[in-house]
């Protein structure tokens, strides 16, 4: 299991968005970089390196509780608080695609945001292979 | 408040574990715990031969 960090961008807007009413994001996206990704990163500094390879898109992931969104939880695990996304699978098709070195979880909205992060061990998808991805946002209430 | 926060060495195997682990652990009464704002993320890359690798 890949460890998943939020980045500053996602405490703030989670916090912003239950407190103050600001705006939500219409959905979520999981998208693919070749990149090495950190705490303070937001969207505008990881999307230049996102994957370039043939039929590569990002996936959608709906802000809802649906079987297309958020479909589990947010329900206890142990002494956290967590919610599981659908499983997307982002598929090479047409041509090899280039390495990828961490997976994003973005705000969909006007300025897009990075929510979260996972580098993962560089991984370099032939023609018609794929990588699926379930994201697993979790608090903790120790 | 005042205490004592212990060190990485005094730490027995077992709470080092779990340290690393992302799992609380109680030393002395008190709960400590890393990275408490984490998620988890499930990745698996299926290849064209059929093999499954997890990430």
């Amino acid at each position: 299991m890949a460890t998943f960090h939020f980045t500053d961008r996602g405490h703030q807007e989670m916090m912003s968005v239950y407190f103050q009413n600001t705006t939500v994001p219409s959905d979520f996206l999981s998208t693919l970089v070749n990149d090495t990704v950190v705490g303070t990163d937001d969207w505008s500094d990881v999307s230049a390196n996102v994957q370039t390879g043939t039929g590569y898109a990002a996936q959608t992931i709906n802000r809802d509780a649906t079987a297309a969104g958020w479909p589990t939880g947010p329900a206890l695990d142990s002494s956290e608080m967590m919610i599981t996304s659908k499983t997307v699978t982002h598929t090479a098709s047409g041509a090899d695609w280039i390495a990828t070195t961490a997976i994003c979880l973005v705000a969909n909205m006007a300025t897009d945001r990075l929510i979260g992060y996972s580098n993962i061990t560089s991984v370099t998808l032939a023609n018609g292979e794929s990588l699926s991805a379930t994201y697993k946002p979790k608090l903790t209430k120790v | 408040m005042s205490e004592t926060v212990p060190k990485w060495d005094d730490l027995t195997e077992e709470e080092k574990r779990k340290i690393l682990a992302g799992e609380p652990i109680d030393i002395d009464g008190i709960m400590y715990k890393i990275n408490p704002h984490e998620m988890e993320c499930s990745v698996t890359v299926k290849r064209n031969d059929g093999t499954i690798e997890h990430y």
